[in-house]
């Protein structure tokens, strides 16, 4: 950007500011988007930090080995979640859970703001948990990490309120890219689950930081896949009934692992204080005693996923390892510890679409498709039931297996698991544990799950007395004699337009006199355009006319103001009727 | 006027001061990343070596594990994964085995090491039909080293394995696979033409699996073997004499060999009684037919009749009647060949008729083996 040459004359705060803006090079949305290149690298960088850190400390507490020794397998997860207890207690108490409900805090409640000692100690806090075994994944702490640096560095460069809002979801995209690799995914999670909608402003800079923090991830870590699955060709369409049945189990799953969260997060919460201090510990040693004869579900367990996928376990080893993977995470993400649900929601989908697979190839030897086809179908299912971002699912399949053979698999499963696990789950995990955390942060599945109101539901039949023609306008003494106050007015050219009876009286008067005057045209509606589009549109009219879509001049009904608040009030429920109880 | 010039001023040096922090993280980080890439490849060394070394102490369980760790750091190494399946196999996990096979054989399908392990996954699981397309896949396939070799080595593999299978089928695509191979096979790899022989001789292909024998005899240290085989083939295609020309020697060296001797006992007994022997004088011709009728005719005739006769002993009954009536002599015999041939006739007819009477002597077998010989020549 240029400086631009300046008058001697004095200038006040606001001519400066508007000075600038039409003398600087580059405009605010462009400066957004080139601050949104240069999160996603500073987030891709952040991450790559992040996940060589998590491999950092498994190293320093269990050894190279992939299972740890067992004189340590209690006893690390324990001691390190009593240190990790006292540094989220004592230093960053902004730092418990997953972070995706504090990156939507950071949207909604505090205008984009996610201060930087949150940064430092997600990224110290969850790397020694899940370093030390806690079932916990990285994925969404490094979208938190990812929101929090796009949040300081908007902060330093005092973005406007609204820019500064839309940064932290655009570093949480970048976060979420680059610890999965997945650029998509990571788009359209973010867009579905903490923005809620698209325009091509928030879009472009998403996928800017999505782009450029992928890119510095491949530089770092390889730009291979987060799993390779054995060749898969769907072989008869009769297959896809054994995804299906997937599908059903991967809901079910995913209810239970819900339910469970919401049983006992809140039980936690609810022991005294000083008990805070224990949490994780517990939860660490539990899960060590379940890790000293299945160790798989220690940690993110991206390991074990790719061996399910490699039919390294038989059907009955991986339903147990599913159950248990279960009951570990609960136990890690009930306790406080911060970490993320993604990872393991991935190691419970893979293992529990192995152990369906397993199953269904025992019953019908006929089915074609390896295991780890039904392993990475039942990553995508258990990811849409739990986490309730279908698209994402299906993309994040698609991206981390970079199998496009797989994808009528992944839909019929996702689809049926979401469907499944939203009909007895009705409110999403990330909304239970806001409200849970006391706070009411928007829910965007209810959002999109909320009936869309149209002009037809409003609009009534337009009677003969308010409308009326200019080319048969009736004689003064007529229309003093109808009821309404405001009348439709059509023209020659079959145009709508809006006057009041006075002013039809003069308009009448003007005619008998051979004057031509013609009536203000009004906005027109449509049926099916949504009411909230007649609510903007109504202005200070008192009524509107709603006409065919093909011919302008065809009157279909009228719609006033009172209609459309008579309309809302009797059939748009109001959101906290649609929410359940959080526990 | 210096607040509206830091206005203007501040975005682009932020602007720059954020991207030199970036710059400033970016060499951290790759430093970083080059300290954590180099103990990565460390540990996958370690693991991998860990690996190797329980697999040379036929430790394949312990050898799984290391791998597996290897591959954790080094998920991209398809040796790693290669060995890992190899391990796998040899602690007897095929299904485990099979996945990580076609992982590697998805980015390297004309991969002949990979196509040599899911041939033999494939003939372990009874497929045959994808043993067969990985066998040829292998055979074809890509081998950086010693290619050849490993060719015929695999052709070796995969026609023991089609023999080993039993149908009539898997036995013709068998001899198929060994035609080519003995024409692949030099000539100077004695023990190569050796297990070349057997499988030929397993084949049915007697006569290719003599000449593999000979070829092997040629230079080879220790000719037992060829020496048992090349026996054996001659005397599964009637030359008798050739028979004992490799079984006598072998029979001098190892005693033992009761297979070899009871060949060689019978080729001697063949060439004894075979009254066609070229350059025999014509009464002895005649000797060999009446000995040879006489010893058919008391073998029917000790054949103890079944409860209720059957077809097959009204057969015999007429038979000895009509040896017993044709009664030749030796003078006979010796001037008359046709007489001769009809006696050897009804001696062969007599012998296949007291075919369920009781275990053959050895003469009886002898006189068995020449009447499938003349039966094949006529």
């Amino acid at each position: 950007m240029s400086t631009p040459s300046l008058p001697d004359t004095p200038v006040t705060d606001a001519t400066a500011v508007a000075s600038v803006k039409q003398h600087r090079l580059l405009g605010e949305d462009q400066v957004f988007l080139l601050l949104s290149l240069l999160i996603g690298v500073f987030a891709g960088l952040a991450v790559v930090c992040f996940r060589m850190a998590i491999d950092a400390a498994h190293w320093m507490f269990f050894g190279s080995g992939l299972v740890p020794p067992r004189d340590r397998v209690v006893l690390v997860p324990g001691a390190v979640g009593l240190l990790v207890a006292v540094l989220v207690v004592r230093f960053f108490p902004r730092v418990r859970g997953s972070g995706v409900n504090q990156t939507k805090s950071a949207l909604y409640i505090y205008d984009g703001y996610i201060p930087g000692s949150t940064i430092v100690g997600k990224f110290l806090t969850s790397a020694l948990a899940i370093g030390s075994g806690q079932s916990l994944g990285p994925e969404d702490p490094s979208l938190q990490i990812g929101a929090g640096l796009a949040s300081l560095v908007g902060r330093h460069l005092k973005l406007s309120r609204q820019n500064l809002r839309l940064i932290a979801p655009v570093g949480a995209a970048a976060g979420l890219a680059a610890a999965f690799n997945t650029p998509i995914a990571a788009v359209l999670f973010v867009i579905e689950e903490v923005i809620g909608r698209w325009s091509a402003g928030v879009l472009g800079a998403v996928v800017l930081a999505a782009v450029s923090s992928v890119v510095i991830e491949r530089w770092f870590l390889g730009a291979e896949p987060l799993f390779r699955i054995p060749g898969y060709r769907l072989e008869s369409p009769g297959e896809l009934f054994a995804y299906a049945v997937l599908g059903v189990v991967g809901g079910l799953a995913a209810m239970v692992f819900v339910k469970s969260i919401q049983f006992l997060r809140p039980r936690v919460r609810a022991l005294p204080g000083w008990t805070q201090y224990l949490m994780p510990a517990v939860a660490g040693v539990l899960i060590g005693l379940i890790g000293q004869h299945f160790p798989q579900v220690m940690g993110a367990g991206y390991a074990y996923m790719d061996q399910a996928m490699h039919d390294q376990y038989t059907w009955e080893v991986l339903g147990i390892l599913a159950g248990l993977k279960l009951v570990a995470t609960v136990l890690s993400f009930s306790s406080g510890t911060p970490g993320g649900l993604f990872a393991p929601t991935l190691v419970m989908g893979a293992m529990v679409g192995g152990a369906v697979g397993g199953v269904e190839r025992l019953l019908f030897p006929h089915l074609t498709g390896p295991l780890g086809a039904y392993a990475l179908v039942g990553m995508g299912a258990l990811f849409a039931g739990i986490l309730r971002a279908p698209m994402t699912s299906v993309f994040l399949v698609l991206e981390v297996s970079g199998n496009y053979a797989i994808i009528l698999p992944v839909i019929i499963s996702t689809a049926l698991a979401y469907l499944i696990s939203r009909s007895l789950q009705p409110t999403p995990i990330f909304d239970l544990l806001s409200r849970q955390d006391g706070l009411d942060l928007p829910s965007l599945e209810e959002d999109r799950e909320l009936a869309v109101l149209h002009v037809e539901d409003a609009m009534h039949a337009p009677t003969p007395q308010t409308t009326v023609s200019l080319q048969a306008l009736p004689s003064p003494e007529v229309i003093e004699s109808l009821p309404g106050e405001f009348f439709l007015v059509q023209d020659g050219s079959g145009y709508w337009g809006g006057l009041d009876k006075a002013k039809l009286l003069d308009l009448a008067s003007d005619q008998a006199a051979g004057v031509d005057s013609h009536p203000q045209e009004l906005p027109q509606l449509y049926p099916d355009q949504s009411l909230d589009i007649a609510l903007r549109q109504m202005g200070e009219w008192p009524l509107l006319p709603v006409v065919h879509r093909a011919d302008s001049s065809k009157l279909v009904g009228v719609v006033s103001l009172a209609d459309i608040i008579e309309t809302y009030r009797k059939r748009g429920p109001a959101l906290h009727e649609l929410a359940e109880p959080a526990d | 006027m210096a607040k509206r010039f830091s206005i203007i001023q501040r975005e682009p040096l932020l602007l720059a001061g954020l991207v030199v922090v970036i710059a400033a993280f970016f060499s951290l980080t790759t430093f970083a990343a080059h300290t954590y890439h180099r103990k990565q490849e460390q540990f996958a060394r370690r693991w991998y070596q860990h690996g190797e070394e329980e697999l040379k102490r036929s430790h394949p369980a312990a050898a799984v594990a290391d791998f597996r760790n290897a591959l954790a750091y080094s998920r991209d190494n398809d040796l790693y994964r290669l060995r890992l399946a190899q391990a796998l196999m040899a602690d007897n996990r095929p299904q485990e085995a099979r996945a990580h096979l076609l992982s590697l054989w998805e980015k390297e399908p004309g991969d002949g090491t990979l196509n040599l392990e899911l041939a033999r996954l494939a003939a372990h699981w009874g497929d045959t039909a994808q043993a067969i397309r990985y066998y040829h896949a292998a055979i074809y396939g890509l081998w950086p080293e010693e290619p050849a070799q490993h060719r015929l080595q695999i052709r070796f593999e995969l026609s023991e394995y089609l023999l080993q299978r039993n149908t009539v089928q898997d036995a013709k695509d068998a001899q198929a696979e060994l035609v080519a191979l003995a024409a692949e096979l030099p000539p100077q790899d004695a023990a190569g033409q050796t297990r070349l022989g057997s499988l030929l001789l397993q084949a049915g292909l007697y006569a290719r699996a003599l000449a593999a024998f000979r070829s092997a005899l040629t230079d080879e240290p220790n000719p037992k073997p060829a020496l048992a085989g090349a026996g054996e083939a001659a005397f599964r295609m009637g030359e008798y004499q050739t028979a004992r020309h490799y079984l006598q020697p072998l029979v001098a060296q190892q005693p033992k060999d009761e297979h070899s001797m009871e060949l060689l006992d019978l080729s001697e007994l063949v060439l004894k009684l075979d009254p066609s022997v070229h350059g025999l004088p014509s009464q002895e011709r005649a000797h060999r037919a009446l000995h040879d009728l006489q010893r058919a005719l008391a073998r029917a005739q000790n054949c103890a009749p079944a409860p209720e006769p059957a077809p097959a002993d009204k057969s015999r009954a007429a038979l000895v009647q009509r040896a017993t009536a044709l009664a030749p002599s030796e003078k006979l015999l010796a001037g008359n060949p046709d007489a001769l041939e009809e006696t050897m006739d009804l001696a062969f007819n007599l012998e296949q008729s007291a075919a369920q009477c009781g275990p053959p002597a050895p003469e009886d077998k002898a006189l068995a083996l020449l009447a499938e010989q003349r039966g094949t020549t006529r």
